[in-house]
C-alpha cells in the first residue's frame, strides 16, 4: 500500500472521490466546528488550535543538546521511539560532540530569549528582520497566518519551535524533521537549504514512507503560509543554534550585536539559495520505458551503480536491502534507502532523482557525484527508478537483482 | 430454545464476547491512539484488513503499530458485529421481514466490502502512476450509493422489528442499528485519516464519541437478549423512578464523555470546564441512585450494581484528577510550552487511557441499570417454569 506514499494522490483522491471538497468544505467545516455545537468548540473561549497562539506565549529556548559533531563510526541503527533523549545523551560516549544548552546561566538565557524575540517575534506574531523578510516573502501577515496553520497542522509532530519533538514526534519513525537546522534532505538546491517551492511541495504531497501526510487538500494560500512558517522556524532555529553555541563556547561581549551579525549571515544564505536542476530534464531519457535504448540505459546504470566511480553500492549494499544507517546533520541516524522498495521519500520523479544523485543529500551524508556526466546520472536514475519494478528491468539485470546473481 | 429467552442464547453469548473484545481490544488501542497522538502515524487509508499481517513487525515503529492494531481490532470488532446481527436477526418470527432483512444485511455488507475494495483499487492505480483523470471512480461511487440505500433499508427493517410486540424485538432491531453504526464508525475512523488536513482532530473526536454509542448498542443487545430475572423486577411506581434515574445517569455520563472526548482531542478551555462540571453531575446522580437502591428493600437485587457504580465513580474521579494533571500541569521545560504540545510518556498515556476505559465502563453500567430497571416480565415469561423456578430460588444477600 505504498500508493498514497508515492505522490499526493491521496489528497487528490479524497478531493475527487469522496466528495467535491471545494464546494462542501466551508459548509461541512462550519457544521463540524462552529454552529450547532458551537458551545463545545466556542472560539470565543480562546480554545481551539485553529485560533492561533496566545499573544503572551513565547518561543521556549531549546533545551535539547546541540550536536556539534557526529561519532566517526556509523551507527548500527537509529534512535528508537520515545528514546531520543537517551540517544543524544549517548553520542559523546560514541565519539560525538554535543553541547548542553541548559548549562547556560539564567541571565544568559534571558538575554538570548530577549534577543531572539526581538528578531523573530513570538508564536502569535512571528517576524523576520528586513530586508530579508521582503526578499523571502515572509511578511508579518503571512507569518502570522502560517503560524496559526502550523499550530493546527504541524505542531503536534514538529513542536512549537520546529524541534521535531512534538507529542506525536516521539512515537513515530522516521522522526519528524527538526526544522531548526535550516536544512532539509530533499531540496532543489545543492546545499540543503530549502526554497519556498521545495517546502510547499513537501507539504502538499507529504513524504512517502513516513508519517508526514500530504496536505494537498489545503488551499494554495494555506500551503504557502505553512511553508513560510517552516522557513521562519528554520531561520530562527539556525540563529538560535549558533548563538547558543557561541554563548556556551565563547560568550560575546555584546550578544545583541552578535545576534544581528549571525542573523544577517543566516539570512544571506537563505536569500541566495542557488536552485540548480538538471540542465536538460529530458536528456538521456527515452519516453518508451520498454524500448531497447531504455533497457540499455538501465544496464549502464546498473553497471555504474556497482562501480567505484559512482560508489553507490558501498552504502546501498544489496541495492539497499542490507540495513545500513548513517548519521545525519541533526545527530540522529537515517537508514540507507532500500531501492527495491520503490519508496523514495524525496520524490520519485526523474528530475528529483537526478538532483539527488548529482548533488547528494548533504544532510544525511549521501555524497554528491560531481564526477559523473549528465548522461551517466540519467543512466543511474533510470536504473534506480526501475529497480523496484522487476517487470521494467531487462532480464539480465532483473536476474542479478532478484535472483541473487550479483 | 428456552421460552423465556427473547432471542437464542448464542446471541447473548456473542454480544458479551463482542462487548469484551470491543472494550478490551478496540477501546484500549483506540485510547492509546489518542493518548499517544498517533492517529496520523500512517496517513494511508484505506488499507486491507490483513494489511498488518504482511508487514515486517520488527521494523514497525510504536505509533504505526498502535494505529494499525487499532484498525485491525476494528475489523475484528466489525466482523463480530456482523455475526451478532445475523444471529439476532435469525430469530425474527415474521418470515417476510426476516428474509427481507437478511437480504438487506447481505447486500449492505457486500456493498460495504465493494466500496472499500473499489477505494483500494483506485488507490493502487494511483500508486502505479495512473493519472487521476484516467481512473474509473464509478465503481466506488456506485458502491457508496448502494451502501447508503441498503443502510436505509436495514434501518427500515429495524423500525419494523421494533414496532412489533413480539419478545426479542429490541435485540433484533438494535442489532441492525449496530450493523449500520459500526460501518459508520469505521468510515469515521477512515475519514479522520483521509481528511485530517481539513478537519484536524475534530473527526477523531467524533470517531471517539460515536464509539461510545456503538459500544452502548452492543451492551444493550447483551442485556436485552438475556432471560428476564424475576428478582430484578421492580414494583411500580419504583420501577419507573429507577428507570428514569438510570437513563438520566446514562445521559449525563454520555454527555460527560462527549466533553471528555473534546478535552482529549481539542483541549479547549470550555470543554475542560464542561467535562469537570458534568463530573459533579455524574457523581451526584450515582450517589443519588445508590442511596435510593440501598434504602429500598424491593431493589435489593440492584445493590451489587449500585456498589459497582460507586466503586467505578471513586476510581474514575481519582483517575480523572491524575489524567488532568498529567495533561495540563507541568514543570521544567515542559511548562514553557502548550499543554497540547507537551511530551507524552507511556505512564501519562496509560493513565489517560485507563481514565477513558473506566468512563466507558461507567457508561455501560449506567445503561445496564436503566435497561434492567425498565424491564417488565411479559405474561408468557411470567408463566414459564424457568421464571417460576428462578423466582422461588433462595436468594443470597446482595446477589446480582
Amino acid at each position: 500500500m505504498g500508493w498514497i506514499r508515492s505522490s499526493y494522490g491521496r489528497a487528490v483522491f479524497a478531493r475527487v472521490a469522496i466528495f467535491p471538497v471545494p464546494y462542501f468544505r466551508p459548509r461541512v467545516h462550519r457544521v463540524l466546528r462552529g454552529e450547532w455545537i458551537f458551545l463545545i468548540f466556542c472560539a470565543g473561549c480562546g480554545g481551539t488550535s485553529a485560533d492561533g497562539y496566545d499573544p503572551s506565549l513565547r518561543y521556549p529556548l531549546r533545551s535539547d543538546p546541540l550536536v556539534i559533531a557526529n561519532p566517526p563510526e556509523a551507527p548500527m541503527r537509529g534512535p528508537e521511539t520515545g528514546k531520543l533523549t537517551e540517544w543524544f545523551a549517548a553520542l559523546p560516549s560514541r565519539g560525538g560532540k554535543t553541547l548542553d544548552p541548559t548549562a547556560l546561566d539564567l541571565a544568559a538565557k534571558e538575554k538570548l530569549s530577549a534577543v531572539l524575540e526581538e528578531l523573530f517575534g513570538t508564536p502569535a506574531a512571528p517576524r523576520v528582520p528586513e530586508p530579508a523578510a521582503t526578499t523571502l516573502g515572509l511578511s508579518d501577515s503571512v507569518l502570522a497566518e502560517g503560524s496559526r496553520q502550523y499550530r493546527r497542522q504541524c505542531a503536534h509532530c514538529h513542536g512549537l519551535t520546529g524541534e521535531g519533538r512534538g507529542p506525536t514526534g516521539d512515537w513515530i519513525l522516521p522522526r519528524p524533521r527538526d526544522l531548526r537546522r535550516g536544512v532539509v534532505k530533499f531540496g532543489s538546491a545543492p546545499g540543503g537549504i530549502p526554497t519556498r517551492a521545495d517546502l510547499t511541495k513537501v507539504i502538499r504531497r507529504g513524504v512517502p514512507g513516513t508519517a508526514m501526510q500530504p496536505f494537498g487538500l489545503l488551499s494554495d494560500g494555506e500551503l504557502d503560509a505553512l511553508a513560510a512558517a517552516a522557513m521562519h522556524l528554520g531561520i530562527r532555529g539556525e540563529v538560535e543554534f549558533r548563538l547558543t553555541r557561541t554563548l556556551l563556547e565563547d560568550p560575546p561581549d555584546d550578544l545583541a550585536a552578535e545576534a544581528k551579525a549571525v542573523t544577517a549571515n543566516v539570512l544571506a544564505r537563505w536569500t541566495a539559495v542557488p536552485v540548480i536542476g538538471p540542465t536538460d530534464p529530458m536528456a538521456g531519457r527515452d519516453e518508451d520505458e520498454f524500448a531497447p535504448p531504455y533497457f540499455e540505459s538501465i544496464r549502464r546504470g546498473y553497471a555504474l551503480f556497482g562501480s567505484t566511480k559512482s560508489g553507490c553500492g558501498s552504502c546501498h549494499q544489496d541495492f539497499g536491502r542490507t540495513e545500513k544507517w548513517l548519521y545525519d546533520v541533526w545527530g540522529t541516524a537515517a537508514r540507507v534507502t532500500d531501492l527495491t522498495s520503490g519508496v523514495f521519500r524525496g520524490g520519485s520523479s526523474p528530475e528529483e532523482l537526478f538532483r539527488r544523485v548529482r548533488f547528494g543529500i548533504p544532510a544525511a551524508e549521501m555524497p554528491a557525484c560531481p564526477g559523473l556526466s549528465d548522461a551517466e546520472v540519467w543512466d543511474l536514475v533510470h536504473f534506480v527508478r526501475a529497480a523496484s519494478k522487476p517487470a521494467r528491468l531487462p532480464a539480465d539485470v532483473k536476474a542479478m537483482i532478484y535472483s541473487g546473481g550479483h | 430454545m428456552n421460552p423465556t429467552r427473547p432471542v437464542p442464547r448464542f446471541v447473548r453469548v456473542w454480544a458479551i464476547l463482542t462487548a469484551v473484545v470491543g472494550f478490551g481490544l478496540l477501546f484500549v488501542l483506540g485510547g492509546f491512539v489518542t493518548s499517544f497522538r498517533v492517529g496520523m502515524a500512517d496517513p494511508v487509508w484505506p488499507t486491507a484488513p490483513w494489511y498488518l499481517a504482511g508487514q515486517d513487525w520488527h521494523k514497525l515503529e510504536f505509533g504505526f503499530l498502535v494505529e494499525h492494531t487499532h484498525r485491525a481490532a476494528g475489523w475484528i470488532f466489525g466482523a463480530l458485529c456482523i455475526v451478532l446481527t445475523v444471529g439476532a436477526w435469525w430469530s425474527e418470527p415474521k418470515r417476510p421481514l426476516k428474509f427481507g432483512g437478511f437480504g438487506a444485511i447481505i447486500a449492505l455488507v457486500g456493498g460495504y466490502g465493494s466500496f472499500h475494495g473499489a477505494m483500494m483499487a483506485a488507490g493502487a492505480k494511483l500508486n502505479d502512476g495512473t493519472p487521476l483523470r484516467d481512473i474509473d471512480w464509478s465503481v466506488a461511487r456506485m458502491a457508496g450509493i448502494f451502501v447508503l440505500a441498503m443502510a436505509g433499508l436495514v434501518l427500515l427493517c429495524a423500525m419494523a422489528a421494533a414496532s412489533s410486540s413480539r419478545p426479542g424485538r429490541w435485540p433484533r432491531a438494535l442489532s441492525l442499528v449496530l450493523l449500520v453504526a459500526v460501518m459508520i464508525q469505521g468510515l469515521l475512523g477512515g475519514f479522520r485519516v483521509l481528511l485530517n488536513a481539513l478537519f484536524g482532530p475534530l473527526l477523531a473526536a467524533y470517531h471517539g464519541v460515536f464509539a461510545q454509542f456503538v459500544f452502548c448498542l452492543v451492551v444493550a443487545i447483551a442485556v436485552l437478549s438475556a432471560s428476564p430475572n424475576p428478582r430484578r423486577i421492580l414494583p411500580e411506581p419504583f420501577r419507573g423512578r429507577m428507570t428514569r434515574l438510570g437513563w438520566t445517569l446514562t445521559g449525563v455520563v454520555f454527555l460527560q464523555l462527549v466533553f471528555g472526548a473534546m478535552v482529549r482531542h481539542t483541549g479547549t478551555p470550555l470543554a475542560q470546564r464542561l467535562h469537570i462540571l458534568t463530573a459533579f453531575a455524574v457523581a451526584g446522580t450515582v450517589v443519588w441512585i445508590a442511596a435510593v437502591i440501598c434504602s429500598t428493600p424491593a431493589a435489593r437485587a440492584y445493590r451489587g450494581l449500585a456498589f459497582h457504580l460507586l466503586g467505578l465513580l471513586v476510581l474514575q474521579i481519582m483517575l480523572g484528577v491524575e489524567a488532568y494533571l498529567v495533561k495540563f500541569a507541568a514543570v521544567g521545560p515542559q511548562a514553557t510550552t502548550l499543554p497540547e504540545l507537551r511530551t507524552i510518556t507511556k505512564m501519562s498515556a496509560g493513565l489517560r487511557t485507563v481514565h477513558l476505559l473506566v468512563g466507558l465502563g461507567l457508561l455501560a453500567s449506567a445503561l445496564v441499570l436503566a435497561l434492567r430497571a425498565n424491564r417488565a416480565v411479559s405474561a408468557a415469561e411470567a408463566s414459564s417454569p424457568d421464571t417460576i423456578t428462578r423466582a422461588t430460588r433462595p436468594e443470597p444477600a446482595a446477589a446480582d
